[in-house]
Parts: structure tokens; C-alpha cells; sequence
């Protein structure tokens, strides 16, 4: 009998250790989009980008959907509606161990602003960024800029050591593994995935990159967290949770004015109005809206009573249209691979394919210079997708400023400093009102024309999850530290 | 915890549970009626606080979504939403914005119940399933203000909240507390007041009743409580007083018990001593060789033996009547010898020391005589008659009692200074003469009333001056009651049974009946053992049987034994105990007759001669002795001689003696194993035809009897 007693203790003591050493070895596995990964805040980062980032860096304040988290900093504090004094957390330290410092904040601002050529709006709001000591920073801003936070608070402005920085001047390679202060870090990087390890608590994460951009149904079950489309039997997603969470995302097509098909603006005026997107539609179903302005929905500026493709037909009117012979030039259409799903790319093409019937595809890959890419390769068009980290109409604009992104190569002084001149604007309805009108200035351009918005997003979460806030903000912003199983 | 709970006060418990129970009622029922209409209350509060938040949210909401500021407005929305609430909008696109989009059941719901700006009008306080909660949901139209504008709607504010079965305010959940603290501390308080006020008194006071109980009265008071309800200080009293009645009733009864058993024992003593003086008595009649001197002090130390014997049993009778709480004072027949010999003996004991000479004369025919008097009236009367007569300086006074006719006679007779005329004519007028403020001498007048006006009597008072003073008393002489024997009479072959554990009385007896008849069988008794053991194998038929009723060392007393051996016909109870009430009715009862034992010296002793039947005038059968002696007693005075049997079977010994023409006259209740006419029928078979029935009834009672000649009354019939 005794020995029997024993024999149980036994076999529940060999339970324990083994679905102990089972839920070490649980993980959490999420999809990513087809893309090439950049974790240097310094370019042009996509969502996946800035999803796996989120999670490997830290920032002083983060937007948790509707209210600020102090992230980094233990306190923020405006002197003055001008002088605002961030206080760095103890607590917060590198994945090195280290702690930390005011340098090291400094150093991360600079860097993004030497990098990055896009959102200038925070660098033209900030007069002076000094130490004070070696725990707090002290930002003088030029005037006051109610959305300051807000914008600080974006998954833009991400901290990193001061000496990794000077090192990754040295060797861009390093940012596969970047010694950042977010809860993991980076273990493995390759082009099929992306594997965390967390810093103190969460599960590990392995980031799959989709080449597709799409997940057949049967092969959901290995996943926990799904943010690609799921084609084939959705009864394969009993299991999961779908959140339809709004994180806007527009469609575009952009045109070269540098390409010899588009030097006349009523040659792009009339291509553009001409594209014919219905099919593009259908095949998205409802999700899929058609766009009536240059910014999304949802976001500020956008105006509901816009119709673009009809002020563009006004354009059309009035401009002589020379159409090339299709023959002769083939149509280069080049796209973001992050942006277009494989089972889709044929319907935008036929988009195209009316008028041109020789397209030659130049996909892009890495969108850190992705507008100078399309220049540089003298493609014709461009498709692409953009969203929002918060919802503000700069961040659409931007890329119309002169830098990286912009795909158009045309540069418009006025253009620029108008971009740059809404981001002083104090009062949202005024600056909302401002947007409206760059969106005009672009429209008049003709060189790019919104296509479609999707509203929201879809993604997929195992019901054995505990995801505690997981749909107050976009799915990119999410820590997935919070998850457990 | 059971030992506990089985000391706990019972009346604390009783009171504390109607409390608990009422004000558990009490609270449920206010507590449901105010769930009941708060509910509705609530409800309706609920739903304009709910319009309230809507109209507000959208004034604000409605600014940020015309300029597309999604930011602001799900700031809004998180500000807005919590756990049991959350708000949504849906703009003119049917984009569903809120704060939380982890909430996917009110998107998802909203998606398929919303598809046009007239669904919110569906939607509006409605209460919706969702899940597996209900949920109250509202819907409002967001409008623009900008009247320039073509579309005002752009789009709906929708809120979910959780539907709750009670809506309460959070004031009802004050309300329930402070009532239930409110009653929990009334309790609290209603037990302690009642603990101290009531159970802590009653608890002493049970426990001070129990330890007086113990102790047997050793206080009275309960100092201990002192802070208790009117009502309980009252009952404290009120047992105080109980108690106080208590100790002194016992203390009573604890000296009344000792005094009985002394006056008991001295009864005992008095009963005990009487007898030897009776037989004294007898034998110092009888004393010739003794100088006259000395005769007369052994008559005087027997006379001192008596009185002190008197005494004594005149305080027992005295405390007797106490306790049998009859009244002295009533009017009753009474055996005046009886009650001269005690008065001169309390007299005599009175004045031992004044060297008077106090005696008494009873007449032997007058000594078995009854009055209807009040027996301590008259003793009042004569004690002060006696008084009166020592205080005239009486140095000898005699007491004598007489027959005369139908009167019996008490005669005071002293040597004191006389009354004048003047002052004896004031005293028959009932005049007022004494001085004296003892009440003594007062009695004249009183007695003159008593004796003529509630007795029937006659006082008469001859008086010389200096030669002395004699006062008569007449009493009308009555019957004698039903079990008083005033004579005996035997017949010579009757054989004598003396049952008597006092052997002087055995010798008195013998003298007795000696002095009538020499050769008297004689059987003596001194157990009821012996005599039982004797009857059993003895004839009773022709026995007189003399018994007392106290048989000292015997388990049955005279009265069981004349009962069990049923001789009540031919028996007599010798007994002091005659004024025993008890004994007197059973005796009565039975048809037995009782001889006081001091009487057994007087009554007179007839003997029937034996020629009486052989040549009788007529037979008289009855049980009852008085009856046959009144029949013997008329014959006396008629010149008849009647021959007078007890029972059946007395007769039947001797009738063949008798000539078959003799009258023979039968009691109808013979208290035999026959009747009278049943025996006069036999009688009558035998040959006797002059037989008569001596009852109490009518003739018509009885059945025709053509074997008796007559139906007659008891009385003598000559």
C-alpha cells in the first residue's frame, strides 16, 4: 500500500515537472506580412517592422489607444507649455543590463532625426533637447504643440544605447539584434522568422514572415496570433477570437512624374482618373471602401464629403490627353510587397492592364527608401498601402514632403513648407482644415490617387489567450509581453 | 457548546429569538418592498441617466468626427466606457469605433443589427441579449451642427449596459447597512437591558429563592437586587413578605407542633393516669379500716391526681376544638358531669395556694345527664359564679350537680359574706354593681341571660348575709345522643369480656359488676391479638363485651375489633376519647354505644332476673342497646317485664322456652345477617303468630305480611 502511495507521489511530482518544462517550452507564435524587417527607427519602418520593434524597444511614453503610458520615463512634466522635463525610470534598462541615461535618450533623438527623413514634425516642434542630468532630459519646444505627446507617444521615437548607436553608424547589420529596453530581445533573425526571448516575463514570441501575405486555414492551428488574411475554411478559426480593431488602411497608386508616360499632368490626371478599381473592390468585398479623399478615414483631415475621383475627373476635363502606345513602352508598375497579398496582385493589375498590356512588376521589399527606390528604378507606378499610428493626417502627408518616401519625384516647395507649416497648428479643426487643403494641392498634382480603404483590421487570437487590452489599440502597438496561456 | 446553550436563560433566548425573528421579518419585508419599487425607480433613472450620457458624449464626440480626429473621439469613448458600460459609435460609413475593440461581441452585434441610421431608432432602451448577458442598449443620432450642411447624421452613439435584475442605488445599500447595524446594535442593547434589567434580577432571585430553600430561612431580604423594573422590585416584595409569613408560620408551626406533642403526651399521660383513678375511686369507697383522716387524704391526693388529669385534658380538648377550628361557642349536647369535674379541677388548680376548699357532689343518676348548652359558655359562667364566690370570701365551696324531673341541677353552694337583697334584686335586673376592672364579678347578669335565654334555663341565688351563698342552676335535662350508654343492663348468664390494656380497669369492671352480681363470668383481654384469637373459638352469642378503644401494643383499635367480629350489638367502647367527634359518628354509624371511661365508675348496672324470661310479658328484639334498655326501662315503670334480645340468634337460643301466644316485637333492621321480617316469617313458620315489626317506616313500606300481626313504631308500645 505504501509503495503504492509512493508510486502516485512519484507520478504527480513527474507531471509536474514535465508540463512544467512543457509550458517553458510554450510560445507565442504570431504571423507577420511579407516584408523585409528593419528595426533601425532611423528609415522608413512598415507596421511588421514597427510590431516587432514594439516589443524590442522601449520609448518614454507610449499611446495605449486612448490614454498615455509612461514607458521609459518615470515622470513627464511641462514647466511651461514650452519646457517639459522627462525624468528617466530607474527601473528602465537595456537588455545589456545597463541603466538607461539621459545620453542615451539624447542620443536616440538625434539619431532618428539624422536617419529619418520623414515625420519632421516632431524636430520642427522641438527647439532644444538637452541633458539636464543623468536621469532627465529636458525638451524646449517652439511653441506650444498640443499633440506633442501624442506624437512622441507613436511607435517612432524608440530608445537605444548610445554606444549601439555609434556602432550601428558602423555596421547597419547590427540592427538584427538591436540593444533596445523593450521586454525582449531579439535571439534569431532570418527571412522565415523572427524569434523573441523575453528580458524578465512574457513567452517567447516566434514572428513567422508569410511570403504570401495570406494564411491558408488549414495552417492555422500553429499559430496564436494571426494578422494575415485567412483564405479556405474558416471553420479551421473555431478556436480563435477575430477583433475587428479600426486601424485604417488605404490603398494608392502613385505615378513617377519623372517616368516619360507621366511628365504631363493631364496625361496622369486621366490615367488616374480612368483606373478602374471595381473589380480590384469586389474581389475585397465589403471590407473594402472605396476612397473619396487622399487621407482615410478615421484619421484627421479626412473629409467625408470628398470626392476625389470626381474633382480629379474635373482635371481630366480640361487637359488634352496623350495617350503612348503600350506596345512600344511597356508599363513598369512597381509595389510594396508588405502592402498587396499574392492572391490580389492579379486584380490590380488588371487595373492596369486595360491600358497597358505589357507590365513589367518590380516589387519593393524593404520600404525604408521605398519612394526612392521607385525613382530610381523609373517605374511607373506605384501601389501601395499606408496606415496610421495615430490617426493623424500628417503621417499620410508626409511622404509628399522631400524625402525618402516621396515616390513621385516631384518636389514642391510650397507643397513642402505647407506639409510643415500644418504641423504648427495648434487647434485640430484648423489643422484638420489644413490637411484638406494639402490634400487638395496633392490632388491637383494628379499623381496619386486613393484606391480603396480598409477599415478595419482583422486579426485572429487563440481563445486559450489571456490578451489584456488587446483591442484599445493597433495590433503593431500591442506588448505581447501582457499575453500569457 | 450543547451545555451552553442548555443553561442559556430560556427567556432571554425566547425574547431574543422573537426579536431576531420579528426584526429579520421586519427587514425583509422593507428590504423587498423597497427592492421592489427602487427596482422600477432605478430603472427609469438608469435609462434618463443613460440619454443623459448619451446627449453629453455626443455634443463631444460629434466635433472630433467631423474632422475625422478618431484619436479624440475613442478617448472619449474609453472615457465614457467602464466594466458594466460601453459606448461605441458608428460612423455615416458603418465603421464601428470604440475604445476597446477586445469587446468584439458589441461590434460584432452592432455589425449585423445596425445597417441604417433608422436601425438606432430600433435599438433605443432597448434591452438586447448579447452573448449570455442581457444588456441595456441605447442608440442616439449624432448630428451635426453645421446648419449649412446637407447631412446632418453622421452617424450613432451606442451604448451597452449590463443589465442587472436589481437596479440599486447605491443609497439603498446605506439604507440596508445602517439598518442592519441599527438592529444588530437594538439587539445588542435589548439584550443587555434585558439581561440586566430582568434575567440578572430573576436569576438572583431564583437563586436566593433556592439558597433560602436550603437554609431554611435564614434571611428574608434580597439585597441584591436593586436596579430592576417596578414589577420585579414588587414580586422581590412580595416574596420578602411570603417569606417573612413563612418563617413566622413556621416558627408557629414549629412551636404548635412541639406544644401538641407535649399537650399529646400529656393526654397520653391524663388518659393513662385516669384509668387507676377510676379504679381508685371505686376501691376508696369500698376502704372501712382506714382512719377517717386518712381517708380523706387519699381522697384529696386522688382528688389532686384527678385535676391535674382534668387539667390537662382540658387543654388538649381546648386545643383540639382550635385546630378542628369548630367553635366552642356552639350550642350542643353536652355531658355536664364531664364538664364540672374539669372546671373544679381548673379551679381547684387555680386556687391551690388560697386554701379554699373546693368539692364537688355529683349525684349518681345525674351523672350520665346531657344539656343543650354551649359548653364554654357555661364554664365562663361557672367559673365566675366560683369566682364571685371566692372573692365573697368563700372558704368552702361545693359544686353539686342534681336531678331533678326533667331538669338537672348545678349547685354552687359557699360559706362566703353573702349578697344583700338590694344588691341581688340589682343583679336579677342586670344592673351594673361591680367596681372591679378586671372583669371579673360581671358574670351574674351574663349568666342570667345565657342560662334562661339561649339554654332554657333558670338561675336562682339565695343569699344570707354573712352565712354564704347558694346558686342553682337549672338545665333542661335532654336525651342522651345516640352513642352515649347511660345504664347497663346484663342478664346473669352473660358472660363479661373485658378488652382493655389498662389492668385497673379490668378490677373496676369486676367491682362493678360484682356489686350487682357476684358470679359474672368474667374474660378478660389485654391485646386484640389474644381476644381475636379467643373469638375465634369461642360462642359470642351470649357476651357483653366491655372494649377500649386505644389497645396499647395492638394494631387494631377497639372499633376495628367490634367491626370485624360484628358485635356492635352486644358491645360497648370504654374510652376518655368519647369527645373524639370521629368516634362518636362511626360508633353512631355502627349502633355502638361508648361508656367514657371516668363514667365506667357511675353508670348503673341492671341485671335483668332469670325469671324475666321465663315468664315475660313480651320478647323486644333489637340490636340497638339504648332501644332495648328504653324498652326494658318503660316495662320497669309499667309493671311489665320484657325479655329483650340483641339478634336473631339470642333469641332462637331461648325460645323454646317461650309460649308461642307471646307478643314477640322484631326490629326491622337488625343489622344481622337477617332481616326482622324475614325472622318474623321464620318465627311464624315455627308456631309464634303474636309477631309485630318495630320500624321507623310507614306500613306502606313494606309489602303485605300476613305473618305479622302489626307494624308498630320503635317507641315502647305500653
Amino acid at each position: 500500500m505504501r509503495n503504492i502511495y509512493l508510486m502516485i507521489v512519484f507520478l504527480f511530482f513527474l507531471y509536474s515537472v514535465v508540463a512544467k518544462a512543457d509550458s517553458n517550452k510554450k510560445e507565442l507564435r504570431v504571423t507577420l506580412q511579407s516584408s523585409e524587417i528593419s528595426l533601425d527607427p532611423g528609415g522608413i519602418q512598415d507596421s511588421q517592422s514597427l510590431f516587432v520593434s514594439r516589443q524590442v524597444d522601449c520609448q518614454l511614453v507610449r499611446n495605449q489607444g486612448s490614454i498615455f503610458v509612461l514607458d521609459a520615463a518615470e515622470s513627464i512634466k511641462y514647466l511651461t507649455p514650452l519646457k517639459i522635463i522627462i525624468k528617466i525610470s530607474d527601473k528602465s534598462k537595456f537588455h545589456d543590463g545597463s541603466p538607461i541615461t539621459s545620453e542615451d535618450v539624447v542620443a536616440s533623438f538625434n539619431y532618428i532625426k539624422e536617419k529619418r527623413n520623414i515625420f519632421k514634425n516632431f524636430y520642427i516642434w522641438v527647439d532644444n533637447i538637452h541633458v539636464k542630468d543623468n536621469k532627465e532630459i529636458v525638451i524646449i519646444l517652439k511653441k506650444h504643440i498640443p499633440q506633442f505627446l501624442k506624437v512622441l507617444s507613436a511607435t517612432n521615437f524608440n530608445i537605444f544605447k548610445k554606444s549601439f548607436l555609434e556602432k550601428a553608424k558602423m555596421d547597419k547589420n547590427i540592427w538584427k539584434f538591436p540593444l533596445g529596453c523593450g521586454g525582449y530581445k531579439v535571439v534569431e533573425f532570418n527571412d522565415q522568422r523572427i524569434k523573441l526571448e523575453p528580458i524578465s516575463s512574457g513567452l517567447p514570441i516566434i514572428f513567422d514572415l508569410m511570403k504570401k501575405n495570406q494564411l491558408n486555414a488549414v495552417e492555422v492551428g500553429k499559430y496564436d496570433i494571426i494578422t494575415l488574411n485567412v483564405i479556405g475554411d474558416s471553420s479551421n478559426l473555431y478556436d480563435f477570437d477575430t477583433l475587428e480593431i479600426f486601424d485604417p488602411l488605404q490603398y494608392y497608386v502613385g505615378l513617377n512624374t519623372k517616368s516619360k508616360l507621366w511628365n504631363n499632368k493631364s496625361d496622369r490626371c486621366r490615367f488616374l482618373y480612368e483606373l478602374d478599381v471595381n473589380n480590384l473592390l469586389n474581389s475585397y468585398g465589403k471590407v473594402a471602401i472605396p476612397a473619396n479623399d487622399l487621407l482615410p478615414r478615421g484619421t484627421l483631415g479626412y473629409n467625408a464629403k470628398s470626392n476625389y475621383l470626381f474633382e480629379l475627373g474635373k482635371l481630366v476635363k480640361y487637359s488634352a490627353y496623350r495617350k503612348k502606345d503600350p506596345s512600344l513602352n511597356p508599363f513598369c508598375l512597381s509595389y510594396l510587397t508588405v502592402s498587396i497579398q499574392d492572391n490580389k496582385k492579379n486584380y490590380f493589375l488588371d487595373m492596369f492592364k486595360k491600358n497597358y498590356s505589357k507590365i513589367i512588376l518590380k516589387p519593393i521589399n524593404n520600404v525604408k527608401r521605398y519612394g526612392k527606390t521607385f525613382i530610381n528604378e523609373n517605374c511607373d507606378a506605384l501601389l501601395f498601402a499606408l496606415k496610421s499610428n495615430y490617426f493623424d493626417g500628417y503621417e499620410y502627408l508626409t511622404i509628399f514632403e522631400n524625402n525618402d518616401a516621396n515616390f513621385s519625384g516631384l518636389y514642391e516647395e510650397k507643397l513642402n513648407s505647407h506639409i510643415l507649416r500644418s504641423q504648427m497648428i495648434e487647434d485640430s479643426k484648423d489643422r484638420a482644415k489644413e490637411y484638406q487643403k494639402i490634400s487638395k494641392e496633392i490632388r491637383d498634382l494628379c499623381f496619386v490617387r486613393p484606391l480603396f480603404t480598409i477599415a478595419t483590421r482583422r486579426i485572429y487570437v487563440r481563445k486559450t489567450l489571456k490578451a489584456p487590452g488587446i483591442g484599445l489599440i493597433s495590433i503593431h502597438q500591442y506588448y505581447l509581453g501582457n499575453i500569457s496561456k | 457548546m450543547s451545555k451552553k446553550s442548555s443553561i442559556r436563560p430560556k427567556i432571554d433566548f425566547i425574547i431574543e429569538r422573537f426579536f431576531i425573528i420579528a426584526g429579520v421579518v421586519i427587514l425583509a419585508s422593507s428590504l423587498t418592498l423597497g427592492f421592489y419599487f427602487n427596482k422600477y425607480d432605478e430603472k427609469e433613472k438608469r435609462k434618463n441617466n443613460l440619454q443623459k450620457i448619451h446627449s453629453m458624449l455626443s455634443q463631444l464626440i460629434v466635433p472630433s468626427l467631423i474632422i475625422s480626429d478618431l484619436s479624440e473621439v475613442r478617448r472619449l469613448l474609453y472615457m465614457a466606457s467602464g466594466d458594466d458600460e460601453t459606448f461605441l459609435v458608428i460612423d455615416s460609413d458603418r465603421i464601428v469605433i470604440m475604445s476597446d475593440y477586445g469587446k468584439s461581441l458589441f461590434s460584432q452585434f452592432i455589425s449585423n443589427t445596425y445597417l441604417s441610421i433608422d436601425d438606432c431608432k430600433k435599438l433605443a432602451i432597448t434591452y438586447q441579449y448579447i452573448g449570455d448577458k442581457w444588456y441595456l442598449v441605447n442608440c442616439s443620432r449624432l448630428k451635426t451642427t453645421d446648419v449649412l450642411s446637407n447631412e446632418n447624421d453622421i452617424g450613432v452613439l451606442v451604448s451597452f449596459s449590463t443589465y442587472k435584475f436589481f437596479f440599486f442605488s447605491p443609497l439603498i445599500f446605506y439604507f440596508i447597512g445602517i439598518l442592519i447595524f441599527l438592529f444588530l446594535v437594538l439587539i445588542i442593547l435589548l439584550r443587555r437591558m434585558l439581561y440586566r434589567q430582568l434575567l440578572q434580577p430573576l436569576v438572583i432571585l431564583k437563586d436566593k429563592i433556592l439558597d433560602i430553600s436550603n437554609s431554611v430561612f435564614q434571611t428574608r431580604y434580597i439585597h441584591e437586587i436593586k436596579n430592576a423594573p417596578r414589577e420585579l422590585l414588587e414580586i422581590k416584595n412580595a416574596f420578602e413578605k411570603l417569606l417573612l409569613s413563612l418563617q413566622e408560620e413556621y416558627q408557629r408551626s414549629a412551636a404548635a407542633e412541639k406544644m401538641k406533642a407535649l399537650i399529646d403526651l400529656a393526654a397520653g399521660v391524663a388518659h393513662d393516669i385516669r384509668s387507676p383513678l377510676t379504679a381508685l375511686d371505686v376501691f376508696i369507697k369500698d376502704i372501712k379500716n382506714i382512719p377517717e383522716d386518712q381517708r380523706v387524704a387519699i381522697r384529696d391526693s386522688v382528688n389532686r391526681i384527678n385535676d391535674i388529669a382534668n387539667n390537662l385534658l382540658t387543654q388538649y380538648r381546648e386545643k383540639k376544638n382550635e385546630e378542628s377550628d369548630k367553635s366552642i361557642n356552639q350550642i350542643k349536647p353536652e355531658l355536664i358531669a364531664d364538664l364540672l369535674v374539669s372546671l373544679v379541677s381548673e379551679k381547684r388548680a387555680k386556687y391551690k395556694n388560697n386554701e379554699i376548699n373546693l368539692s364537688t357532689f355529683l349525684e349518681e343518676k345525674a351523672y350520665g345527664k346531657f344539656a343543650l348548652i354551649s359548653s364554654s359558655s357555661l364554664k365562663r359562667v361557672l367559673s365566675n359564679l366560683i369566682d364571685n364566690a371566692i372573692e365573697a370570701f368563700a372558704t368552702n365551696i361545693q359544686v353539686n350537680l342534681l336531678e331533678k324531673a326533667n331538669l338537672l341541677v348545678i349547685q354552687i353552694q359557699d360559706n362566703g359574706c353573702g349578697i344583700s337583697e338590694d344588691i341581688l334584686s340589682k343583679i336579677v335586673s342586670g344592673e351594673q354593681i361591680s367596681n372591679k376592672l378586671d372583669g371579673h364579678g360581671l358574670g351574674l347578669p351574663h349568666a342570667i341571660k345565657a342560662i334562661e335565654k339561649e339554654w332554657g334555663g333558670k338561675l336562682k341565688i339565695n343569699s344570707f348575709i354573712n352565712k354564704g351563698t347558694t346558686i342553682d342552676v337549672y338545665l333542661p335535662k335532654i336525651p342522651p345522643p345516640k352513642w352515649f350508654l347511660s345504664e347497663l343492663i346484663v342478664n346473669p348468664d352473660n358472660t363479661i369480656v373485658i378488652v382493655d390494656d389498662d389492668e385497673s380497669i379490668h378490677r373496676v369492671w369486676k367491682e362493678r359488676f360484682k356489686s350487682v352480681y357476684a358470679i359474672f363470668n368474667f374474660i378478660h383481654h389485654y391485646h386484640s391479638i389474644d381476644f381475636l384469637n379467643w373469638s375465634q373459638n369461642h360462642s359470642l352469642d351470649s357476651c357483653v363485651f366491655l372494649i377500649d378503644y386505644e389497645l396499647i401494643g395492638s394494631h387494631k383499635n377497639g372499633l376495628n375489633l367490634i367491626e370485624e367480629l360484628d358485635i356492635s350489638g352486644q358491645s360497648y367502647l370504654v374510652t376518655s376519647r368519647h369527645e373524639d367527634v370521629r368516634i362518636r359518628e362511626y360508633s353512631e354509624k355502627i349502633g355502638l354505644k361508648i361508656i367514657p371511661k371516668n363514667f365506667a365508675v357511675y353508670i348503673p348496672i341492671f341485671l335483668l332476673k332469670n325469671d324475666i324470661e321465663k315468664n315475660p310479658d313480651l320478647i323486644f328484639i333489637d340490636d340497638d342497646a339504648a332501644m332495648r334498655s328504653a324498652w326494658i326501662m318503660r316495662g320497669k315503670l309499667k309493671n311489665k317485664i320484657i325479655a329483650a334480645y340483641h339478634s336473631a340468634n339470642a333469641f332462637k337460643i331461648k325460645m323454646n322456652q317461650f309460649d308461642f301466644t307471646i307478643p314477640i316485637y322484631i326490629d326491622s333492621d337488625l343489622n344481622d345477617v337477617i332481616k326482622g321480617e324475614e325472622f318474623a316469617k321464620e318465627l311464624y313458620e315455627i308456631g309464634f303468630k303474636n309477631i309485630y315489626l318495630c320500624t321507623g317506616y310507614q306500613a306502606d313500606h313494606f309489602s303485605t305480611m300476613y305473618w305479622v300481626k302489626d307494624i308498630v313504631g320503635k317507641e315502647p308500645v305500653f
